[in-house]
């Protein structure tokens, strides 16, 4: 009888204690995470954390989204806030390279461990960061772009290129690619313009300047999307239009189209949606005691005519933010 | 020796045993003096630097200061934080800073701060690390920074944004100086081993070979050390001129090396000629130097002396002369004499007194006057002591003799006459001295007499004789003069010493004694003695000159008659009356001689013939009878005389003469008196008949 009883209360206290020892676990468990953003308003900023988000769920995590609206001062406060609020985690997508430094010094001083996001930081404390594989895209694009213009017998033709700002790293990465790529057809550069207030005026000028100076120009290469009508109206204007190829790098929504029409020949497109996930995977895994790697690459989709089609759906998740939860 | 030796002597005495090296001396002079010049130069340049450090540094804090703090503005103030961290750690690092300290007050409202706190910060291993304000450490660091300096850092609009700091160490300055001072050692060192290397070089290749020629040349040199030959001929005109400069002076040196060679020589042999002891005296010290000679002098020779020092000559000097020698010496320490002389006496070794004259004087003076060395001689004048004395007595003789002496030179001068010699003459001494002796003789002596003088001095050295020495009165008196001739004692005529002995007296004696022998007491006519002395005399010059002389006997008559009337002394008044008559009545030539009582021989010589001398014998029986007044009354006598002649074939003795003569006065008497016979044969005969 007694041993009925005292085996009974045994079974209580070790249901208790592993009732308790696995609501402990599954507090602590829980990660807050903080997705700092220079800017939500940017679509792939909003698609990037739409990825964040998306494996945030997956894993049961929080994330707030602080967005500061391209705006240093925000980008602090919102740093200041997160570490007030004492999140777990930061995926940090900053203003600029510089401005993230110091962001990761606040939080490395919290001892907030923080993954970076495409744009990097001018320095290397955080756990991983992770970006566009850049110098792969813009090779896929080249090669693309080689095979166009021999399928037209350009191949004595010259390629114009109209750059973002060099020193950054994603645009050395991505001319170098783009002219290894070119180099191995031995299609020479007519010349390279570097972006600087990625205005319309700016880009036509160059695309002009291109076209004037360089009677046998066949293509033109933007290594931005979002001012790529600038140069198709240098190129209309310029009576090129069926003598002059455009290709791009990033994604725009109505590339889908043109890229079918055949008005652009191929654009290389980043997968924010993925990268948001990656981010989060990594915190994930750093929880967990796994060590994660300090770069990680997210593959850029060279999207051309010949697999439009099949990567469309991936296209529209990835690159697009399509059909996610916001 | 071997060549060897000779050159290590030669060496030694050239440039002595320990001689340094000149080159040695010049190149750690020349060490010394480059590295002291270019230490000085080195701490000059460390302290021109620290103050230039230190400048700069505050200069470039203030630089930085207001750069930073107009750069970082806008990025503060677009919170740009890394931004401006990043010009700051450009800024830290480029001025190398010790820490750059940035407070931002926007940044630090954000925070819920002051300040956000950023800077720079620069480790002990040189890093420059962020600025971390929690880190007490890095907190105490910045303030034990010797220097910092603080700007305000404004907005735009005015509105201060946060401050800025910039921190200088002490160590940072320190380091740097440091770095300028093992530069400044190591310029010092290189440039001082360059610089000492070249100058080393210069002078061994323009001096010192020149140099080391000269020493070569130098030290091929005699027992001496003066360099055999001369020094070579160099190319370099200061060079030149002390080669040719040396080998002159090697010249004068030679030259005067002979010259003090025959000097030494000169001296050694006065020293040696002149048995001269030589004596070197140290007084402070006592230490003294003496000639073999010196000792030689007191009988001992120089190593029985040894140990030689001032106390051997106290010892050895008699004690009275030695007290004299020490107020002489003190005279002339003092300055009172200019030399120092005494005549001493020191025992000789076998116990005598030997005289000897030391002479000397002090030839170095110390700074205060004090008398260091001093050098002399000794003189033995032991024989000229004695000299001296006997000098002395014979100055004595000369002075106190009743006799006159004259000393004359060789050639007959007057050097010097005693008192009584003057006395004798009448004569000053200053009219005799300086004037030839031969003035003072009166012409009557002829020149034979003069050089019967001379040869008696050259033969025997001397000459006695009678003279009559002239007075300065015209009169004269007779002297026994002994003229003797000084010799020195190489047997040269030194002088001549006459003695003038006055035999005035003695001369009348003489006279006197002479008269009592040869002439009549009473008459004062030559008496028998003296009658045979001129018979015989006469004969011989009769025989010689072939004349005749006749000796004539004169007897009185009727002498004693007067005699017995008016008593002898009429008679003696007689006699003298009847000599006086027969003197004036015969020749200068002829003699008269009283043989006794009335009894008269009378000499006449240098008859031709017989008859010559019968007018004399007239006139003799003339004025014989004539009568004579006597005091007591009148007398009347007259003569009987007798002749005998010498002969002209034969010596006829003188006695024979008288005797003849005497027979024939005896015949005139027998013939009646008053008459005069000459002896012939029948004389003889007849009165040899008478006789019998």
């Amino acid at each position: 009888m007694k041993a009925g009883k005292l085996a009974g209360w045994a079974a209580i206290v070790f249901v208790l204690c592993v009732t308790s020892l696995l609501t402990t676990r599954a507090q602590a468990d829980t990660k807050n995470l903080a997705y700092l953003v220079s800017d939500d308003r940017i679509p792939f900023w909003n698609i990037m954390a739409s990825g964040i988000k998306s494996q945030a769920e997956q894993f049961g995590y929080t994330v707030s989204v602080h967005s500061a609206d391209n705006q240093a001062k925000t980008e602090l406060q919102n740093t200041a806030n997160a570490l007030k609020q004492q999140v777990d985690g930061i995926i940090l997508s900053p203003t600029n390279s510089s401005a993230a430094v110091t962001v990761l010094k606040l939080a490395g001083q919290a001892g907030i461990p923080v993954v970076v996001a495409d744009i990097g930081a001018d320095t290397d404390n955080y756990l991983s960061y992770i970006r566009s594989d850049n110098y792969q895209g813009a090779f896929d694009l080249g090669q693309i772009l080689v095979s166009a213009l021999q399928q037209k017998h350009w191949n004595n033709g010259q390629v114009g290129i109209i750059a973002i700002p060099q020193s950054r790293a994603n645009g050395k990465a991505r001319t170098r690619g783009f002219l290894d790529a070119l180099a191995k057809a031995d299609i020479q550069v007519a010349d390279i313009h570097q972006q600087s207030d990625f205005s319309y005026r700016e880009t036509y000028d160059y695309t002009s300047q291109l076209i004037n100076q360089h009677p046998d120009l066949r293509a033109i290469w933007l290594q931005g999307s979002n001012r790529y009508q600038a140069a198709l109206d240098a190129i209309a204007k310029a009576g090129k239009t069926d003598d002059i190829l455009l290709i791009c790098f990033d994604a725009e929504p109505e590339f889908i189209d043109m890229i079918e029409a055949g008005d652009l020949v191929a654009a290389g497109m980043q997968q924010p949606f993925v990268m948001g996930q990656l981010a989060v995977e990594s915190l994930h895994t750093h929880w967990q005691g796994k060590p994660v790697d300090r770069l990680q690459q997210v593959e850029v989709l060279a999207v051309s005519p010949d697999n439009l089609e099949r990567l469309l759906p991936t296209i529209r998740r990835n690159v697009l933010g399509q059909g996610t939860s916001p | 020796m071997n060549a060897a030796e000779h050159d290590n002597r030669q060496g030694e005495r050239t440039t002595g045993p320990q001689a340094p090296s000149l080159l040695l001396r010049i190149t750690l002079a020349l060490i010394g003096i480059v590295m002291l010049v270019f230490s000085i130069h080195a701490a000059y340049h460390y302290s021109m630097q620290k103050a230039e450090l230190t400048a700069t540094l505050e200069n470039s804090i203030n630089t930085s200061l207001q750069r930073l703090s107009t750069n970082i503005a806008p990025f503060m103030e677009a919170y740009a934080i890394h931004d401006y961290e990043q010009l700051v750690a450009t800024e830290t690092r480029l001025e190398d800073h010790y820490a750059v300290v940035v407070r931002n007050r926007k940044m630090g409202e954000i925070l819920d701060q002051d300040y956000y706190i950023s800077g720079q910060i620069r480790t002990q291993s040189g890093e420059h690390i962020p600025y971390d304000a929690t880190d007490k450490a890095m907190a105490e660091r910045l303030s034990e920074t010797f220097y910092s300096d603080s700007a305000t850092i404004t907005g735009a609009n005015g509105e201060t944004l946060g401050t800025i700091s910039i921190y200088a160490s002490g160590e940072s300055l320190a380091s740097r100086l440091q770095a300028v001072l093992i530069e400044d050692i190591s310029i010092t060192l290189l440039f001082s081993a360059t610089l000492l290397f070249l100058l080393i070089v210069v002078l061994r290749r323009y001096f010192l070979r020149s140099i080391r020629y000269m020493e070569l040349a130098l030290r091929r040199a005699d027992d001496e050390g003066i360099p055999l030959t001369p020094l070579p001929e160099f190319r370099y005109r200061e060079v030149q001129i002390l080669s040719r400069t040396i080998n002159t002076m090697l010249a004068a040196i030679k030259a005067s090396r002979d010259r003090q060679k025959i000097q030494q020589l000169r001296l050694e042999n006065t020293i040696t000629g002149t048995q001269t002891g030589t004596w070197e005296w140290r007084i402070a010290t006592g230490e003294t130097v003496f000639n073999e000679r010196w000792a030689e002098i007191v009988g001992y020779t120089l190593a029985e002396l040894e140990p030689v020092s001032i106390h051997t000559w106290e010892k050895l000097t008699h004690p009275e002369d030695l007290k004299l020698s020490s107020e002489q010496l003190q005279k002339h320490f003092q300055g009172e004499l200019d030399y120092y002389e005494c005549e001493v006496r020191m025992r000789h070794k076998q116990g005598h007194w030997v005289w000897v004259i030391d002479r000397g004087c002090v030839m170095t003076w110390s700074d205060q006057g004090e008398p260091l060395v001093m050098y002399g001689t000794h003189q033995d004048i032991s024989t000229d002591k004695e000299a001296q004395e006997q000098l002395s007595m014979a100055a004595g003789v000369f002075k106190y003799a009743r006799e006159g002496i004259i000393l004359t030179s060789v050639d007959g001068i007057i050097l010097d006459a005693n008192r009584a010699f003057t006395a004798l003459t009448g004569y000053h001494r200053s009219e005799l001295t300086g004037h030839r002796y031969d003035s003072l003789i009166p012409e009557k002596h002829d020149q034979a007499f003069f050089n019967s003088i001379l040869d008696s001095l050259r033969r025997d050295g001397v000459w006695n004789g009678e003279f009559e020495m002239p007075c300065k009165n015209g009169t004269s008196f007779p002297s026994l003069m002994t003229i003797a001739a000084a010799r020195d004692h190489v047997g040269r005529v030194q002088h001549f010493v006459t003695l003038v002995a006055d035999v005035s007296s003695l001369k009348q004696n003489e006279d006197r004694l002479r008269m009592i022998a040869h002439y009549d007491g009473l008459t004062g006519l030559p008496n028998r003695l003296l009658l045979t002395e001129r018979l015989r005399h006469a004969i011989t010059v009769a025989r010689r000159n072939q004349t005749l002389l006749a000796v004539v006997f004169l007897d009185l008559d009727g002498f004693k008659e007067v005699n017995d009337t008016y008593g002898h002394s009429a008679g003696d008044e007689l006699l003298k009356v009847l000599s006086d008559r027969m003197q004036q009545t015969l020749r200068d030539c002829d003699t008269v001689a009283r043989l006794g009582g009335d009894e008269f021989v009378i000499l006449l010589p240098d008859l031709a013939r017989k008859e010559n001398c019968r007018p004399v014998l007239e006139r003799l029986l003339t004025s014989l009878c004539c009568p004579v007044t006597l005091s007591q009354g009148h007398a009347g006598v007259s003569a009987s005389i007798g002749v005998s002649l010498s002969s002209l074939d034969k010596e006829v003795d003188a006695d024979i003469l008288i005797r003849q003569a005497d027979m024939a006065m005896y015949q005139a008497k027998q013939n009646g008196k008053n008459r005069f016979c000459f002896f012939s044969k029948e004389t003889a005969d007849y009165l040899h008949s008478a006789s019998a």
